[in-house]
């Protein structure tokens, strides 16, 4: 929100009602604030006023006597508008004459029936007899895309979806062709429709040209239930509305103006919604007898359970047990299954999906700052004076974050600096890029922040109010551009440039996303774009600040709740004893006094003999992990494996007891997205079987264990929660005071923070230079049509993007003579796979991309998994994959 | 007067006369179910499903009956037809007579004139649950009484001029063709049985 400091007002009047509105108002929006409608197709909050539909002209009586558009006139002081005079409505109902003088008599077919701005307006405003005649337009309807079908003569050529695409969406994917009469919406030369998907031209067609195949004729607006829920796919937290027909999902609406994403959706949250409704959902518990899993009661399960979770805890006390968590389960989940684990079974060994990364965004921030989660809302995103964008492709990753940082070059025309890998879309819209060698995001994290010290860039009063932690940083940048250059590929002149660029913004905002976390040194990593952040003046409350991109939906709950062995709730490390006894007094429980293993070393020690059960909930770690860290072997030689899991995955058959859970759209709950947004979930469906909410199953097996969780519903949970994590107890609010929030992180940074672990922050890992026999290099990462595994269960994206695709250079494809859709064979040091290739240029030369949701696991088998040191979060390297790739005939 | 009009009971006679007069007229009470009436083209019976000349249904599932219903007794699933993109149907279409109030305006909102009302009002049945017709019951309605189907519609100003192409369009409204008595219809054997006596006859049958 843009709030200029001194707005001139004009006083207008509407009606005969008079109101004072800030300059520069237009009469639609001064018209809305008195409660006003004035009938429009083609305005839409978001966008620029187009001014094609011609049906919101209004009659403007003082300083002139004319018709105007209320979508695109600004108003005059003194203005005198009349909305409904004769003479407008005279104007409106030739308009609807004209409009309607082309537009077929399809209604009863037409998806739009019953919710078509068209039929409203008509029966508001148009004649039941028509003065024009022509010949109705007779083009046959274009159903080649793979999801949106477009009838050009349902079409009537306002041009919002043309604009949504060009402006908000920025991807151009449609436009439109010929001329005159003949005039059609569609993708440029006549082809089939191959785009991002997101289908924002369908939401804002206001008649029934644009319609999703995935819903078609399936539903009539009247005939459907509403709901208001979050989005279970990235972090971004998007609110809309899931809309059922009989307790079937019929298709997903955005809500404008509510939630992160004021009314965006990407093709993920609009189309993704079948993976509740496919057949291979668990239904009923699994328990297994011999070599088979069978169906059992929920009572014989629970039973099972509680008795082999017992069992290791009686032979090895706590340390004997082991959770892992993904972050996909809503927060009263997470907040159960760690006081059963902590509270109940008295075992630390509680890990998380965090652990691929996430944490360190997590640690290095609560290090520095005292906190948790993004510091700029996606508000402040859009306000942004300039962005810094690393190791992240938000198109794909977070494509409504990555929409905000759009904004700021659709609206303001600010620039937008990416470092990364990938050329990614971002890094071609934005104003400055630096394509680096994969993985050596941190070399370019510490060339920026050397070159703000070199160059004289820090922030003025920065060095002069705080001269000793301006100092501190400077002692360790010392050596030369050298160490950054090699790794990186880069010139020493194109790090000062943006440096350069970065600093000269007032409101900087940094982007921090996986590959910088989930990269080598991630936690030094970060806390580097901190130091850059606090140098430049941008820790100081001007707007500014650092944010962790997240992956999963709910990762920030997972650290909110602190569900890693180092981690309490609210975020404080597990050390803090202080906080431990928090925790311990508000769960009335004795919490275990040492430290739990991370994901890494329980895998090693279920191996060993050390853990004898395991509780696995909303994960799949078998599948989700390279070979070389044998998750099969360790899961495999547990005495006792419980899975709680939407489908039987490849975790949950080696489980000993599997308990069906309720998606997303069954059940109640909250998520909180990354910005740390605590939104609900709701009811929508009925689960299918015997399936439970992921917390009714957590508490009744702590009844059976004995355990004290009693609830009764996921709002009394959250009520529990509030009391520990503060965070918890509003919801859809954006952690209101920021402003303060940031304040307040600057003091922690300046209260020794920033030299914890500075001598150790600015050494480069030595494993950047290291040679390779093999040349290219494999980043397998998120796609934008997937969101872990969960999406690969939905027919609608599958068929959007079958994920099992390699992307490589499309001009180095040309060289070694491969063509869309060959096989190639991609040998690492830990063997060889074959896919099939396509074409993109978002990957460079050298480069390949492989989506890390596929189901062909050879690829991500490929990796020779690194783990980080502990500083660095002991997380598990593996996206970066030296291959050398050949084409199969 | 009023003494003289006692003695000789002139309002009792009064009355009789009209008895009397009554007894030389024509019966006009119909023996029904001996004999049925012949109920007026206009006449709003059991709902039925009609098809095209080629076979084809009409229904486009546009869900607008259902939107229509006042009582709520129309379920339409509409979807798109397997195979032939952009061809809109009912995938399904349930109609629960017990509910309808035979009403019609299901039939008016009917695009396509595929709605149509028979003349069977004879609806009683033994189960409630026969009453809940699916789309296939009501096609076979619809087979059954084409020519009721499209002489309702021709009757209630709803025809296009497909359905009864000799006709014409015109003001039918509120022509009602005279009550036939006739000859009276035999009676069906199964009236008056008991329930146990008309299962029997039916298990036989």
């Amino acid at each position: 929100m843009n709030t200029a400091t001194q707005v001139d007002t004009i006083t207008v009047t509407i009606n005969g009602e008079t109101i004072e509105v800030p300059k520069g108002t237009r009469i639609i929006q001064a018209a809305q604030q008195l409660g006003v409608e004035i009938p429009t197709f083609c305005y839409h909050p978001r966008m620029l006023p187009n001014a094609a539909c011609r049906i919101c002209t209004v009659e403007v009586v003082k300083p002139m006597n004319k018709m105007f558009m209320a979508c695109s006139t600004e108003m005059m002081d003194g203005m005198e508008v009349l909305t409904d005079s004769p003479r407008t409505l005279d104007d409106r109902r030739t308009n609807m004459d004209l409009l309607l003088t082309q537009h077929p008599l399809d209604c009863p077919v037409c998806d739009k029936g019953g919710e078509c701005k068209l039929q409203d307006y008509s029966v508001k405003y148009g004649s039941s007899e028509n003065p024009f005649e022509t010949k109705r337009k007779d083009f046959p309807e274009d159903i080649r895309s793979t999801l949106l079908d477009f009838n050009s003569n349902r079409c009537i050529l306002c041009g919002a979806c043309i604009q949504v695409c060009t402006d908000i969406q920025k991807v151009d994917a449609i436009g439109f062709s010929k001329r005159g009469f003949i005039t059609v919406v569609g993708a440029p030369m006549g082809e089939a429709l191959d785009c991002e998907f997101c289908g924002q031209c369908m939401d804002v067609c206001p008649v029934g040209a644009i319609t999703s195949r995935y819903s078609k004729y399936k539903f009539r607006p009247w005939q459907e239930a509403s709901h208001q829920t979050t989005c279970t796919y990235c972090s971004c937290g998007c609110q809309y509305d899931l809309r059922s027909v009989d307790g079937e999902v019929s298709r997903v609406v955005p809500i404008e103006g509510v939630g992160p994403g004021e009314g965006s959706l990407c093709v993920k949250g609009h189309f993704g919604f079948h993976f509740m409704e496919d057949e291979e959902r668990l239904t009923k518990p699994l328990v297994r007898r011999g070599d088979k899993l069978v169906e059992a009661t929920w009572d014989e399960a629970l039973t099972e359970a509680a008795r082999g979770l017992m069992a290791a805890k009686t032979s090895g006390g706590g340390s004997a047990l082991a959770g892992y968590v993904g972050g996909r389960l809503a927060n009263e989940d997470i907040y159960l299954f760690s006081r059963l684990m902590r509270g109940v079974l008295e075992s630390t060994n509680l890990d998380s999906t965090l652990r691929m990364g996430g944490i360190n965004g997590v640690t290095a921030a609560y290090a520095a700052t005292g906190q948790v989660g993004m510091m700029n809302s996606f508000d402040e995103l859009r306000a942004a004076d300039v962005t810094l964008l690393v190791g992240s492709d938000l198109t794909e990753e977070a494509p409504i974050c990555g929409l905000a940082v759009k904004d700021t070059i659709t609206r303001g025309e600010k620039p937008v600096l990416t470092v990364d890998s990938m050329r990614t879309e971002i890094m071609r819209l934005g104003s400055q890029r630096l394509v680096i060698t994969p993985g050596s995001e941190v070399a370019v994290i510490k060339g920026l922040v050397k070159a703000v010290v070199d160059e004289g860039l820090i922030d003025e009063q920065v060095a002069t109010r705080y001269p000793e932690a301006v100092a501190a940083i400077r002692d360790q940048l010392s050596g030369t551009y050298k160490e950054i250059e090699t790794p990186t590929g880069l010139a020493k002149a194109d790090i000062i440039e943006m440096a350069k660029a970065f600093a000269a913004g007032d409101k900087g905002v940094i982007l921090a996303g996986p590959r910088v976390t989930g990269g080598l040194k991630g936690h030094s990593a970060f806390a580097m774009l901190i130091d850059l952040a606090f140098l430049t003046g941008n820790l100081s409350g001007n707007g500014g600040g650092v944010n962790a991109l997240t992956v999963e939906n709910n990762e920030l709950g997972l650290a909110l709740m602190g569900m890693a062995p180092e981690l309490l709730p609210g975020g404080a490390p597990w050390s803090d004893s202080d906080a431990r006894q928090q925790v311990a007094d508000a769960w009335q429980c004795e919490l275990p006094d040492f430290a739990g293993l991370p994901l890494v070393d329980q895998l090693e020690a279920m191996r060993e003999g050390k853990i004898k059960a395991a509780y696995v909930l909303g994960t799949d770690p078998i599948n989700a992990l390279p070979s070389d860290m044998k998750a099969a072997a360790s899961f495999g030689a547990l005495d006792f494996l419980v899975v709680q899991e939407l489908f039987l995955s490849e975790t949950a058959k080696c489980a000993n007891v599997v308990f069906p859970a309720q998606s997303y759209a069954e059940r109640e709950g909250t998520f909180t997205n990354m910005e740390g947004r605590t939104q609900a979930i709701v009811k929508a469906m009925k689960a299918p079987g015997k399936a439970r909410a992921d917390w009714q199953i957590i508490m009744e097996l702590s009844r059976e264990l004995g355990g004290p969780l009693s609830y009764t519903s996921a709002e009394e949970i959250r009520e529990d929660m509030a009391q520990l994590v503060p965070q918890f107890a509003t919801l859809d609010e954006t952690n209101a005071d920021r402003a303060g929030g940031r304040q307040a992180a600057l003091e922690s940074y300046l209260d020794g923070a920033y030299v914890a672990d500075m001598d150790y922050r600015y050494d480069l890992p030595a494993k950047l230079n290291e040679a390779s026999s093999h040349e290219m290099h494999l980043y397998v990462g998120d796609s934008l049509f997937h969101s872990g595994v969960l999406s690969t269960h939905n027919w609608g994206l599958m068929k959007i993007d079958s994920v099992d695709t390699l992307v490589m250079n499309s001009r180095e494809a040309r060289k070694l003579k491969i063509r869309e859709g060959d096989k190639v064979r991609l040998t690492s040091d830990q063997g060889s796979a074959v896919v099939p290739v396509k074409m993109d240029t978002r990957v460079q030369p050298g480069s390949l991309f492989f989506p890390k949701h596929a189901l062909n696991r050879d690829v991500t088998n490929l990796a020779g998994t690194t783990i980080s040191s502990a500083t660095e979060g002991s997380a598990p390297l593996y996206k970066f994959v030296r291959v050398t790739l050949e084409s199969v005939d | 007067m009023g003494l003289m009009r006692d003695i000789f009971m002139t309002e009792l006679m009064g009355g009789m006369k009209l008895v009397f007069l009554q007894m030389f007229k024509p019966s006009c009470t119909l023996q029904y179910p001996h004999v049925k009436h012949n109920v007026p083209d206009g006449y709003r019976g059991l709902m039925s499903l009609l098809r095209y000349e080629d076979g084809s249904e009409r229904c486009v599932g546009c869900s607008l009956c259902e939107a229509a219903c006042p009582s709520n007794c129309i379920k339409v699933v509409s979807d798109e037809v397997p195979g032939q993109p952009l061809v809109r149907y009912a995938k399904e279409y349930y109609l629960d007579i017990t509910r309808c109030v035979f009403c019609g305006f299901c039939t008016e909102a009917c695009p396509v004139d595929a709605l149509a009302m028979t003349k069977v009002y004879e609806a009683s049945v033994y189960d409630r649950r026969e009453l809940m017709f699916d789309k296939h019951k009501l096609y076979e309605l619809g087979e059954a009484h084409l020519a009721d189907g499209k002489a309702y519609l021709l009757a209630h100003n709803m025809d296009d001029g497909t359905l009864n192409p000799t006709e014409g369009l015109g003001d039918n409204r509120y022509e009602f063709p005279p009550v036939d008595l006739g000859e009276g219809v035999p009676v069906p054997t199964t009236v008056g049985l008991t329930r146990e006596a008309l299962e029997a006859e039916v298990a036989k049958s």
